[in-house]
């Protein structure tokens, strides 16, 4: 029997429960010509995830040793990321209700926080000032409280964040998978998270 | 003589603050957010322009004592726009600062994150009423 050719396609990261056993599929996309051979590499065991939440990364060489092992006679070829970056999650850890709470409070600290910075804009700039002379300006009139002006301008404040953040309503599911600055802040800020996990985990292994 | 060296200055300064200025404004990255949102890529040009010809005409209103006739509708209007316009640079502003990213990550609330967003809708409009109904006229 000539030796078959297995391709895995190693993912950059994985999220699996905790007290599992880690199977290769689990890390990578496998692929081979015989079906059979496929699903054997697919299940071998490459580790053990801990009894908690945890972080840990498993490098594609050692994928490659426990296939290796329990399956030899393959030729193993690898593609993708170097590093599998697991997160070790305990299953069904999320409350409905503490989330709501959770969500509540960073809604209220957001809402007042917001508020008190734009005061905080208003008296540095000494946006009264401001106004008024546009007022002036625009109507010719002189008057310290233009209403007119500054309320449209407070709601014109509201349309502006909502125009930054939110999308356009659109009936296009391509215009729907765009994501906001909101949401490309958020996986910068996940994938700098897991670079900088990855890397550490790297350097303890080695030190 | 003087006036070739008030001249000079004034360039000069506005040389550096008007530079200084388009620095920030691409720093924010309000225009491709909205030429992204509209889709009228072809346009960016167009909306540099209008972002030099604002800066040059509402310095000029801004030093002399030119003052319009306009109604109370045109007011409103221009509130509206100059208050979309802040709206705006402050989210960008706070963007840069990452609060919600980081908070919604620590706090697990990942799917939640979007309505959060809501928080600094109102919370910045509450706070613009506030100022000019109850702090201008001194609480």
């Amino acid at each position: 029997m000539a030796s078959k050719k297995v391709f895995l396609l190693i993912k950059g990261k994985a999220a699996l429960d905790i007290n599992t056993s880690i199977k290769a599929k689990d890390l990578a996309d496998v692929y081979c010509k015989d079906t059979a051979t496929r699903r054997k590499v697919e299940n071998v065991i490459v580790a053990k995830t801990p009894a908690e939440e945890d972080w840990m990364n498993i490098s594609s060489i050692e994928i490659i040793e426990k296939i290796d092992k329990e399956l030899p006679n393959l030729e193993i070829e690898v593609i993708g990321a170097e590093d599998v970056l697991i997160e070790v999650k305990s299953p069904e850890e999320s409350n409905k209700v503490l989330k709501l709470l959770k969500t509540i409070i960073i809604f209220i600290i957001l809402f007042i926080g917001s508020g008190l910075t734009i005061i905080n804009f208003y008296t540095d700039t000494d946006m009264e000032k401001t106004m008024e002379v546009i007022y002036e300006t625009l109507t010719g009139i002189k008057n310290p409280n233009p209403y007119a002006l500054t309320i449209s301008y407070s709601i014109g404040l509201g349309i502006g964040v909502i125009i930054f953040f939110n999308r356009i309503i659109s009936k296009s599911l391509r215009r729907k998978k765009e994501p906001g600055p909101m949401e490309i802040e958020l996986f910068a800020y996940d994938k700098d998270m897991e670079d900088y996990i990855l890397n550490d985990l790297n350097k303890s292994e080695e030190g | 003589m003087k006036y070739i060296l008030a001249v000079l200055v004034g360039l000069c300064s506005g040389f550096v603050v008007g530079g200084a200025y388009a620095a920030f404004i691409s720093l924010l990255r309000i225009v491709p957010r909205l030429v992204q949102l509209t889709k009228t890529h072809r346009a960016v040009k167009l909306y540099q322009n209008a972002y030099a010809l604002g800066v040059i005409i509402f310095s000029i209103i801004n030093f002399t004592d030119i003052s319009f006739n306009f109604s109370n509708i045109l007011v409103i209007i221009f509130g509206l726009i100059m208050g979309t316009f802040t709206g705006m640079f402050s989210s960008a502003l706070a963007e840069v600062l990452n609060v919600i990213p980081v908070m919604s990550k620590k706090l697990k609330i990942k799917d939640e994150a979007s309505y959060l967003v809501y928080a600094l809708v109102f919370g910045k409009v509450a706070g613009s009423l506030y100022f000019w109904l109850i702090f201008v006229n001194g609480g």
